[in-house]
């Protein structure tokens, strides 16, 4: 017989609805149902969904409904064909991560040689209660995003996210980094330890707001980054990228050279990166490989008095897929990865006053392992397991391998003075359970567990076991100590959760159980903290046409399992010695203070926790187009912190030397009465006898408005606005929940310390936009970003002396926050010739980042009245860093 | 197979539809029991547009001339990755 394929544009009838509704799953649904043209339902029509690695096919039931779940993210097609019918044929579905795309199948009486061909557009979800942003294979192919580190770049793309801070959360250990599903963060402190390709990756799913109760670990975002795969069809990728000192531009002002000495024109000397990719077929239908390899070198001139930097990293990523049955997927893969680094700061003399020969070297070799399988069981259930870890270690050696000296002026010497080593080991076995059930509507359950064991080591000593404080650059004093402390992180998670539609109500149902336990090496337990975390969420389909959604969420967010809550209370810790230098570089001891932990965790003590709440309406407009308002609140407690045990506080005149007013700080009344201990607990009405009380807090409300159009005749387009506060006694840097020493004493959690925290931005916007240009087949592409500038706050260093302490302390001189550093304008763009022969697609083309070369001053000195950097002296308000200058890149890709 | 084992579903699991069903369903009903629904999969196949010259999906697409290059390129890349691996990393002492 003779086809004819007649393509019919027909979008009215077509609704197909990204859903990002579940999980740290691996996989996508698709589902929908086949109707006449009289809107009656259809059973019995075979639907055949295809994908890259092969058919699968089911009959529409009773109802006209098919479901394919457990589908790995991609692209995929639906054919339904039924005899005395014409062929319905809807390609470029996208499945993401966790999302359920709907297809409305409408037949109409006709020949099997005519096909009806339709095109997806709509994109609003009726049932999530999820705000997520699915950044597409498309999305990253085409956009100048910054590739340093994947998943933490892509995560500042989405709205209110700024610097690592997720919608008022912590700075980069709130966050939980997924890779195939699976948390890879560093289980000391929760930020990033796995780094990988830009390349590798097929699809992230960024989102935070209104998670369902398999989602958790986290107080910020969720960043889900899903690996590549090989299918049915062979496919390659070969990229080149370079950059260079003359494609950089200078955005340092001589106002701002001015004001601090040691910025002056830095970025990357040069880089060279390349990527080959190569996946395919083993056996056609069954087995799939993919391979990618990647070696990058970085050389730069960093900000501040070091002259080079460099960076080497090849890695290593196969990646085997097998599929013994069209319901049956097993995958497994690894990286290797051999990163380099030399003329790192080194943390004695920070990255403002680090020379070259005071930096230290990096070898840090990581491996990461994961392996899953997928088992579906018809149309309503599916299984999944997967196991994910790593194990590497980053190590810190002195490029000049002698003490580091420290003059009276504030200058270093010397080398960077000590060597560190920290190494690492993670594995996570997630298993999980779906099924979908007709009973007073449609329940999607999921029942799943997760167990993490992580272990975490670290080590320092200085160079000669100590590093030398000098006058007159000649040594009088020296100070050593040296630690070897090691823990593991054990967590059991179990969750249950519904999906429950009736009619146009959802309800998102969860409930999410975390048992946090910490070893030290000596087998003692040394922090357990259980927790529930329940999760509600409703979805309303306003018009019930599936273009409207209201929803509403209320849910417990608790942080991963972190050592840095604990780390302090372990032993490992040797003793910290004072030596008075005589001549002939001799030491004699003069003060030894115990290296025996002061540190007690609490028994009750409860886990850093966030409370959500959120309301949000999502509307489809013309066609492609979908527009989104969310009101969010966020409000963090259960902070952990170290609290001296016992301790009385005595008043003391102060003259505020920013005002030249009183004010009053605090010194340690009972010194001579008590031994230095504190407790590791939650501040919760902490009480500093003879100064006050605390219930440290931080709240985050915020307005959300997003405007996206998905990619359709030649362009796309997000643009976002967030009007934000954060505020509160506890800042959002990295790790402020739960690992500072700041409420020690009444002068640094008292005085001054609650307000608008240093990354509150009031305003963001945020556009991406894309346009290919026809006939001369070129793409432009630009992201732009602006944001408020983060707050600082004027401080003054009190001695230990007039503090009474056993340190110095910083005391705010003004309420926090009361100042702000540069509003941030950054513009980047890619542009890109494409030449298109056959199957082949070659590109040739250059990224700009920073495209105006602002130099937005990003960072003031808060400390009042100056501060010595290198030598130079640098006032209160003077800037201390600037955006990174204008670079562009060069690269060529070849794709099939 | 699962086109088929769909296809014996028994008349009575569309029983709650059947009242209010339309010509047109019973005549989709109908093709079911018959079993002509239609061997779909053939015939998907027979409806794809013009495959593009090059065959992705056949191993004999490393003996033209894109293959090998690709071949070439793949093999260059994991050569000079794998020789830095060796040669630029710096060991730290006591690895």
């Amino acid at each position: 017989m003779t086809m004819r394929l007649r393509s019919l544009a027909v979008v009215a009838i077509l609704l197909a609805a990204a859903v990002p509704a579940a999980a740290q799953t691996l996989s996508g649904t698709v589902s929908g149902q086949v109707t006449d043209q009289q809107g009656q339902v259809l059973p019995g029509v075979s639907v055949v969904l295809t994908g890259r690695t092969g058919d699968v096919e089911q009959t529409s039931d009773g109802e006209g409904n098919f479901r394919f779940i457990g589908l790995q993210p991609g692209e995929y097609s639906v054919r339904a064909v039924l005899t005395g019918f014409r062929a319905f044929e809807q390609r470029g579905i996208v499945v993401s991560i966790g999302s359920t795309s709907q297809v409305r199948v409408q037949l109409a009486v006709g020949g099997l040689e005519e096909t009806l061909q339709v095109t997806a557009q709509a994109v609003v979800d009726t049932t999530s209660t999820a705000t997520d942003t699915n950044i597409s294979q498309e999305l990253l192919f085409s956009m100048p995003f910054s590739r340093t580190n994947a998943a933490v770049n892509m995560l500042n793309n989405a709205p209110g996210v700024n610097a690592g801070s997720a919608y008022g959360g912590g700075a980069g250990s709130s966050n939980a980094l997924l890779l195939d599903g699976v948390d890879t963060r560093d289980p000391e402190g929760g930020t990033a330890w796995t780094f990988f390709n830009y390349n590798i990756i097929d699809s992230i799913e960024v989102g935070g707001l209104g998670q369902p109760a398999e989602y958790g670990g986290f107080s910020g975002a969720v960043v889900n980054s899903i690996t590549k795969s090989g299918g049915n069809a062979f496919s390659a990728l070969q990229e080149f990228r370079y950059t260079g000192k003359d494609l950089r531009g200078d955005n340092i002002s001589s106002k701002v050279n001015g004001e601090n000495p040691t910025l002056l024109a830095s970025g990357v000397d040069s880089s060279k990166d390349y990527t080959v990719q190569l996946g395919g077929p083993i056996v056609r239908d069954k087995a799939f490989f993919f391979a990618s390899i990647q070696r990058y070198a970085i050389k730069e001139d960093p900000a501040g008095p070091r002259t080079v930097r460099t960076e080497v990293s090849p890695r290593f990523n196969v990646k085997l897929t097998f599929q013994p049955s069209p319901n049956d997927t097993i995958s497994g893969n690894v990286q290797y990865d051999q990163y380099n680094q030399t003329g790192r700061a080194s943390f004695l003399a920070t990255a403002d006053s680090t020379t070259d020969a005071l930096s230290v070297e990096q070898d840090s070799p990581e491996y990461i392992w994961n392996g899953s399988y997928r088992k579906v069981m018809g149309g309503s259930s599916f299984f999944e397991a997967k196991f994910t870890g790593y194990w590497g270690y980053f190590d810190l050696d002195p490029k000049n391998p002698v003490p580091a000296r420290l003059n009276d002026d504030g200058t270093w010497s010397g080398g960077a003075g000590y060597n560190a080593k920290y190494d690492r080991l993670r594995n996570q076995l997630n298993a999980s359970f779906n099924r979908y059930v007709e009973a007073g509507g449609t329940h999607n359950f999921k029942f799943g567990v997760e167990i993490e064991r992580s272990t975490i080591r670290n080590r320092q000593e200085y160079t000669d076991g100590v590093y030398y404080y000098d006058i007159g650059n000649q040594p009088y004093l020296a100070y050593g100590y040296s630690y070897d402390v090691k823990g593991t992180n054990k967590r059991t998670t179990a969750y249950a959760q519904d999906q429950w539609t009736v009619g146009r109500f959802t309800a998102n149902v969860g409930v999410r159980f975390d048992g946090i336990g910490g070893d030290g090496d000596d087998g003692n337990e040394y922090y357990s903290s259980n927790m529930v975390s329940p999760r509600l969420g409703l979805a309303w389909d306003v018009t019930g046409r599936g273009n409207a959604v209201l929803k509403a969420f209320y849910g417990h967010l608790y942080d991963g399992a972190v050592f840095s809550i604990w780390n302090r209370a372990v032993p490992g810790i040797g003793d910290y010695v004072v030596y008075d230098v005589l001549p002939g570089n001799r030491l004699i001891e003069a003060d030894r203070v115990s290296g025996d932990s002061k540190y007690v965790v609490a028994d009750d003590v409860k886990h850093p926790r966030t409370d959500e709440f959120n309301v949000s309406y999502e509307q489809q407009l013309f066609g492609a187009w979908r527009a989104t308002a969310t009101y969010i609140r966020r409000s963090a407690t259960n902070f952990v912190n170290s609290t001296l045990i016992g301790g009385q506080w005595s008043p003391s005149a102060f003259t505020n030397p920013l005002t030249n007013q009183p004010m009053t700080i605090f010194t340690w009344g009972n010194r001579a009465a008590i031994t230095q201990r504190f407790q590791i607990d939650n501040l919760e009405n902490v009480t500093y006898p003879g100064a006050g009380s605390i219930d440290a807090e931080r709240d985050y409300n915020a307005a959300m408005f997003v405007l996206s159009r998905r990619f359709a005749n030649r362009w796309q387009a997000q643009a976002s606005y967030v009007y934000s506060k954060t505020a509160g006694s506890v800042t959002s840097a990295s790790q402020a929940a739960f690992n500072t020493a700041l409420f020690e004493t009444p002068n640094t959690s008292l005085i001054n310390r609650d307000g608008r925290v240093p990354l509150d931005r009031p305003h963001e916007f945020k556009l991406f936009a894309g346009y290919q240009v026809p006939v001369i087949e070129t793409s432009l592409n630009a992201s732009f970003r602006g944001t408020s500038g983060t707050t600082y706050t004027p401080f003054n260093r009190v001695t230990a002396t007039r503090a009474n302490w056993t340190a110095s302390q910083d005391i705010n001189l003004e309420a926090q926050g009361q100042r702000r550093n540069d509003a941030i304008r950054i513009l980047d763009l890619r542009v890109e010739k494409v030449f298109s022969f056959d199957v082949h697609r070659f590109g040739i083309y250059a990224d700009i980042e920073n495209a105006f070369n602002t130099g937005v001053v990003t960072a003031r000195n808060a400390r009042f009245p100056s501060v010595g950097i290198s030598g130079n002296t640098v006032l209160f308000g003077s800037a201390t860093a600037v955006t990174p200058a204008r670079q562009i890149t060069i690269g060529a890709r070849w794709s099939f | 197979m699962v086109l088929t084992g769909g296809l014996l579903l028994p008349p009575q699991a569309f029983a709650d539809s059947v009242s209010s069903r339309t010509p047109i369903q019973d005549a989709a009903l109908r093709a079911v029991q018959r079993g002509t629904a239609a061997p779909v999969l053939k015939e998907r196949r027979a409806q794809q547009p013009p495959e593009p010259r090059t065959d992705l999906r056949s191993k004999s697409f490393f003996k033209t001339p894109a293959g090998l290059a690709t071949l070439v390129i793949f093999g260059a890349g994991v050569g000079y990755a794998l020789y830095s691996s060796s040669n630029d990393r710096i060991r730290s002492e006591g690895r």
